[in-house]
């Protein structure tokens, strides 16, 4: 890691596919040039001396000009040393040390006729053959001779073979001695120091045949390289050297001068003495190729090289002190270290934004995504993980001739072992499905759960939906897990088709389509063998009537003048089963094409006005009834509890006096008893059949609504949930009194249209409602908001004639989690009303115990 | 070219592989050359070995059986452990902490993932993921691994059988007996086998070497053995003081929670090695062990005069300066790091970080995106939680919220997201939502204090509404 790299000055390739070694280059100057030449060996035995002059016009690039020498040694070079290796001579020579021998060569010029320059030439002067693998050549003036440079060879055993220039002197074994470690030769106190074996830094001396160390020092390391140089003054030596994880240096009497510890691993190093203050200076390259100048201890300066070199030394080579690297592939390279930093500069990003517009718009659908990611529900995540557990399949099974009951099949295919699995059906009323639930204790593998639908015997009720629901729960590490699955019977459980006198008829509703309309037995293929022509059913026009109750009829013809269908019939919720029915399978019909044009038009915005306010009103009054009679049933029982117990008072009475008034009382009380809870039976029964004609005519009124264009759909559905059409029967609330406090608040915050709307009372949840007509005001005012008729809002904008409200109120979003939580404490606050009432009763009879026995 | 000098040369390569191989080749040849099996053994031992003064951690087993402690509630500024509890009272500053609750350093180190004082069933409560995950025993994690990684690597069998090794024998052969001892301690992480091959060899040579007085000590700090460990480096630092001697020493100081004594001892050391770079490094680790921040920036300061390319001292500066209000000048050391060719996750993170807190809002996005390029898996999850803050510094609380919720799915136990989102929903009115994200952070992270603060504060604001 560094911030600079060496900037290249000349390089070149020395040979292709040949390896160099640690000790494959030497500078030296062997002809007193004013160059250094630049020797390199190789492995493959091939020897190249090349000299670069400095010619101040020209590119320093590599010319083949360079290159003074290239010679094919036998075998390969280990190292190359320089010296005056010949005696009687003072030139410098070049010796080479091959695997199994040493070679001296001279080096000399033949000066050219002609403009090619002069010619160079290599003579072998002598050869020492080798018994040994050499591993090192040392070459010193050993034993102080001046003028002279002898020769050591270091083979891989330990072996030591000292020449005196061309003569063999002897041959010695270094001790402890196992794996080679580079040795050097210090001529200043004549001392070799290597590593031995136990990692020890030995000192050798040379003068006697044995070895006895003059001083040692505890490295503890493997050697890497150690070189020394002497200080020209001070005649001060410094040795380093350089091990696995430091760096160190001696003097030449064993004392340590310093030690670095290094935070990288060392390849090859060089060192040298600052030419201005005479100050020890390393050159340090690691194994990632950095180089690290040092003088003594502080780093300088580190850089990047462009290869990692096995060979790194310094040479006056156009500047003076130019570095010399050589990689073990051969790339020669002379580099400076340049000033100017080469930053790092990051891979280059594919940024998609470009501009300040382009992020804007980015930005902005990221908001929009963000926002959309929080509407929709968690529960889809929630979903996804009980699909991952729990496969429900929901199917209905075609059911034989005799259409006295419908097959429903749920199969439960689980992942992983579940516990305590829940299964409940729901139809609608009359139909009923049995059994309604299942609960399986555990469920390993995949299972199959039959349940039958039968229609019930309260034959005035039509069947508001064709609708089967399967809902499966369970739990999982104390998480509820709930999945819905819903499927259709056939129509042909309940309908029938049949023949009508058109006279008795009283509703009608056109529904338009955009293409020609299906013909009606494409839609109704399954009554093909039903008398479907015997009852005077054609492709045009088709009536039906329920199984079960043959006086409720409807027909359905395709409209004469427009594209449409046609439903005329005398109950609302038979044309809402048609309705819907055929709607369904239109869609699934051509649900191949596009989709807007399968879709039914409704023109009308607000239909059915009237019979929605009688469903209401009779509702609402028949639910009054209900109570009445209950607080009549209340009061009666307590009257009789009153009079049994005076009974008792009587029975346990020692005077015998005449029970026949109470008897008489007895028994006219529980008469009325009985009658009355007959008549809030008949009530019921009664009840649910307008809740079934309410939910329809409700139903169709939203369905309606949906198919026209011009309302918006989001809000009709907000009204739909307000005034939810299933469940109306429940014992704890009942649907007046939600639906009075949902729509309060919807006309108080979405459907708001004037600031008299934010003085709507909220009804108290304990109150129960009695008056149909409010409620009926509600909902016409709220559906009419949400058709926006004509007739609402002309008579509003006369009151408020601001404008701008009605844009208002389509940007307000409601918050429904709100409304839910309203709907809990109505309910939470209901129950504790309704907790005990006959603990209530109690208390009353208690408290006018005395009168009413005075007044028997 | 012979084949053994070509292996030799091979090893100073580092090609190890090569190397075994030729090694291998000579061995069946001639099985008995012990230079041949030497090298190989080297070449075996190179191959896995790491500089393991730094590698060693201080596992669970280890501080739970702790039986070196001296006082159970040491004095604030003399124990590691106790570093926490002085912090910020007097500082301005204050470091957000690391997973393990050591306060935040500018490099992540083997030694800052041990954990501050605290106990052991908080230890075992702390979520183990990457950032986290501590070894039970310390002879476990990281030197276990590099044994077993070794094993799979020869077919044929290990390299030496050690159960039938005649220790004696060996530790008499001076030339075989330390690579053998290396190769036993760093390829076999073998550490009993090798400490009875060092008990034999130091005898042998009479107690006088001090190389295997430091492999005795190394052998006993990793069986747990800090007083032997000391003993013999003590008496091999009376020999012949080395860096690499001061360094074991001081580490077993460190493991002793005596961080002073460590300290003399590296004062000391720099009176042998002046301006030694790695002491001066950890004598900063030290000070920043004990949030003494200000010393440990003098020393990294002064690591940086005498080596400038030193990356934990830039980023340790960085740190400091970015936590002490001065995000532009941290900017600049983290942009140096940027220039020296450093390309990760985290120097993007903080560059952008920096740039934000500089206010030169135009390179904020570009480093993180370039953050999340580069990020993987553990550093993506606080890349998100920083983008977060930065879309709280912006006003988007949207964003803010997607980006804690991408950090949360990608590391579940981030508890510090936790707390930031928890206090986004409260803004929302989310009360409960709210109280259960402090609850879930404050039980992920124990140390940190905002999830209490949080709790209490939106406990109190609730009280008081419901009351007025």
């Amino acid at each position: 890691m560094s911030l600079y790299n060496t900037l290249d000055i000349w390089s070149t390739r020395c040979g292709e596919d040949e390896s160099f070694g640690f000790d494959s280059l030497i500078i030296s100057n062997l002809n007193e040039n004013s160059h250094d030449l630049i020797i390199v060996g190789s492995f493959q035995g091939l020897l190249r001396i090349y000299q670069v002059i400095n010619n101040e016009n020209e590119q320093y690039n590599f010319k083949p000009s360079d290159l003074l020498l290239e010679i094919q040694l036998p075998g390969s070079i280990v190292q190359i040393v320089t010296g005056k290796l010949i005696s009687g001579s003072r030139d410098s020579h070049i010796g080479v040390a091959l695997s199994a021998s040493i070679n001296v060569y001279s080096f000399s010029s033949i000066p050219g006729s002609t403009e090619h320059g002069n010619q160079f030439e290599l003579k072998l002067i002598y050869e020492h053959p080798l018994q040994h693998i050499n591993y090192q050549l040392i070459i010193g003036p050993f034993g102080g001779i001046k003028g002279r440079d002898f020769l050591c060879a270091v083979a891989v055993d330990g072996t030591l073979t000292f020449f005196e220039q061309e003569s063999f002197i002897f041959q010695t074994h270094l001790p402890t001695f196992l794996l080679p470690s580079p040795i050097v030769y210090v001529a200043e106190s004549d001392l070799f120091v290597t590593l031995s074996a136990n990692w020890y830094q030995d000192l050798v001396n040379t003068t006697k045949k044995k070895f006895s160390p003059t001083w040692t020092h505890n490295l503890g390391e493997n050697l890497i390289g150690i070189q020394k140089i002497k200080h020209p003054l001070q005649k001060e030596v410094f040795i380093v050297a350089l091990s696995e994880y430091n760096v160190t240096c001696f003097g030449d009497n064993g004392c340590v001068k310093f030690t670095k510890r290094l935070q990288y691993i060392p390849i090859c190093f060089y060192i040298y003495l600052n030419e201005s203050n005479n100050n020890l200076m390393i050159l340090i390259a690691s194994d990632c190729g950095t180089l690290f100048v040092y003088e003594r201890m502080t780093l300088l300066w580190s850089a990047k090289l462009p290869f990692v070199p096995v060979c790194i030394s310094r040479a006056k080579i156009i500047v003076s002190g130019s570095l010399v690297i050589l990689s073990d592939k051969g790339d020669l390279k002379c580099c400076y270290l340049g000033t100017k930093p080469s930053l790092f500069i990051a891979p280059t990003f594919n940024n998609s934004i470009s501009t300040d517009k382009n992020t804007k718009v980015k930005l902005e659908t990221l908001q929009e995504e963000i926002k959309n990611l929080k509407k929709k529900n968690l529960d889809s995540l929630t979903l996804e993980i009980t699909e991952q557990e729990l496969m429900v399949m929901l199917k209905v099974v075609p059911f034989d001739k005799s259409l006295k009951q419908c097959q429903v099949v749920v199969e439960l295919v689980p992942s992983c072992p579940l516990t305590n699995v829940h299964v409940v059906f729901k139809v609608a009323v009359p139909l009923c499905i049995n059994p309604k639930t299942f609960i399986l204790s555990s469920l390993c593998e995949k299972s199959l759960l039959d349940a039958y639908i039968t229609i019930n015997e309260n034959k005035n009720i039509v069947v508001s939906s064709l609708n089967v629901t399967a809902v499966v729960t369970y739990m999982v590490n104390n998480i509820p897990r709930v999945i819905r699955k819903q499927t259709n019977i056939s129509s042909r459980f309940v309908l029938l088709p049949c023949i009508v006198s058109e006279d008795k008829c009283r509703f009608k509703i056109c529904v338009r389509t955009h293409k020609v309309p299906a013909l009606l037995t494409t839609l109704f293929q399954e009554y093909k063998d039903d008398k479907w022509l015997e009852n005077t059913c054609s492709d045009e026009t088709a009536s039906f009537c329920l199984r079960y109750n043959s006086d409720k009829k409807c027909t359905v013809s395709l409209m004469k003048s427009e594209y449409g269908y046609e439903f005329i019939g005398n109950s609302i919720p038979l044309i809402q089963l048609l309705l819907t029915q055929i709607t369904y399978k239109y869609k699934s019909l051509k649900s191949s094409s596009d989709k807007n044009q399968n879709k039914f038009f409704f023109d009308c915005k607000f239909v059915l006005r009237e019979e929605l306010i009688k469903a209401v009103t009779s509702h609402v009054v028949t639910r009054n009834e209900i109570n009445n009679l209950l607080i009549f049933l209340e009061k009666l029982s307590a009257q009789y509890r009153l009079i049994q117990r005076r009974l008792l008072v009587k029975l346990k009475d020692k005077v015998f006096s005449n029970i026949s008034a109470i008897q008489m009382l007895y028994h006219d009380t529980y008469e009325k008893i009985i009658e009355t809870i007959r008549s809030v039976e008949e009530k019921q029964t009664n009840l649910i059949e307008l809740s079934s004609e309410l939910q329809s005519i409700l139903d169709i009124t939203f369905d309606l609504m949906l198919l026209n264009s011009a309302i918006s759909s989001e809000k009709v559905s907000l009204l739909r949930n307000a005034m939810s059409s299933t469940d109306l029967n429940t014992d704890v609330q009942g649907w007046e009194e939600r639906t009075n406090a949902n729509l309060i608040h919807l006309l108080r915050t979405t459907l708001s249209n004037n600031d008299r709307d934010q003085h709507r009372i909220i009804s108290q949840p304990n109150e129960m409602i009695t008056n149909p007509v409010s409620l009926e005001n509600l909902i016409i005012t709220a559906i009419e908001r949400v058709t926006g008729d004509k007739y609402a809002k002309s008579e509003l904008n006369r009151i408020t004639p601001i404008l701008e409200d009605d844009e208002f109120d389509e940007n307000q979003i409601t918050n429904p989690k709100c409304k839910f939580f309203k709907h809990e404490k109505l309910l939470s606050k209901r129950q504790t009303y309704d907790d005990d009432p006959t603990h209530i009763a109690d208390k009353f009879i208690d408290n006018g115990s005395s009168d009413d026995l005075y007044d028997i | 070219m012979d084949p053994f000098y070509e292996a030799c040369y091979l090893l100073r390569k580092r090609e190890f592989t090569r190397c075994i191989d030729i090694c291998t080749n000579l061995l069946q040849k001639n099985s008995l050359d012990q230079a041949v099996w030497v090298l190989k053994m080297r070449a075996l031992t190179m191959q896995v070995m790491v500089d393991d003064i730094e590698a060693e951690e201080e596992g669970i087993a280890d501080i739970f059986l702790d039986t070196d402690t001296i006082a159970i509630s040491a004095r604030p500024g003399t124990s590691l452990k106790t570093a926490n509890m002085n912090t910020t009272l007097g500082n301005v500053n204050h470091r957000p902490r690391s997973v393990s609750g050591r306060p935040l350093s500018g490099v992540v180190r083997p030694g800052s993932q041990a954990s501050s004082g605290e106990t052991l069933q908080q230890v075992l409560k702390t979520p183990r993921t990457a950032q986290s995950a501590r070894p039970v025993t310390s002879k476990s994690a990281r030197s276990l691994r590099l044994g077993t990684a070794s094993i799979v690597s020869q077919l044929d069998g290990p390299f030496i059988q050690i159960s039938r090794l005649n220790m004696t024998n060996y530790a008499a052969q001076k030339a075989v007996s330390k690579p053998l001892f290396e190769y036993i301690f760093y390829h076999e992480n073998d550490i009993r086998n090798a400490l009875d091959l060092a008990i034999e060899a130091t005898k042998i040579c009479e107690f006088k070497d001090i190389w295997w007085k430091i492999q005795l000590g190394k052998c006993y700090f990793l069986l747990g053995l800090n007083r032997d460990a000391e003993k013999q480096f003590k008496s091999a630092l009376k020999q012949q003081p080395s860096i690499q001697l001061y360094l074991r020493l001081a580490r077993v100081y460190i493991r002793l929670d005596q961080p002073i004594t460590a300290f003399d001892l590296f004062t000391d050391a720099l009176k042998h090695f002046p301006n030694e770079v790695t002491i001066m490094t950890e004598m900063a680790r030290i000070f920043e062990g004990l949030n003494n921040l200000p010393m440990s920036v003098k020393y990294y300061k002064e690591i940086l005069q005498e080596d400038a390319t030193n990356m934990e001292a830039i980023a340790c500066i960085g740190v400091h300066h970015f936590y002490s209000d001065q995000p532009d000048i941290g900017l600049r050391f983290y942009q140096r790091l940027l220039q020296m060719g450093l390309y990760n996750a985290e120097l993007f993170n903080n560059l952008g970080l920096c740039c934000f807190f500089a206010q030169q809002y135009d390179m904020v996005m570009i480093c993180f995106e370039r953050a999340l390029s580069l990020a993987i898996n553990e550093n993506a999850a606080d890349v998100w939680y920083n983008i977060a803050h930065i879309a709280i510094g912006i006003g988007d609380f949207d964003i803010a919220e997607q980006c804690l919720r991408l950090a949360l799915s990608i590391d579940s136990t981030h508890a510090t997201s936790f707390n930031n989102l928890g206090c986004i929903i409260y803004s929302r009115g989310h009360i409960q939502q709210a109280c259960s994200y402090f609850d879930s952070s404050s039980a992920l992270a124990p140390y940190l204090f905002e999830p209490y603060y949080n709790r209490a504060f939106v406990s109190h604001e609730v009280c008081y509404n419901s009351f007025n």
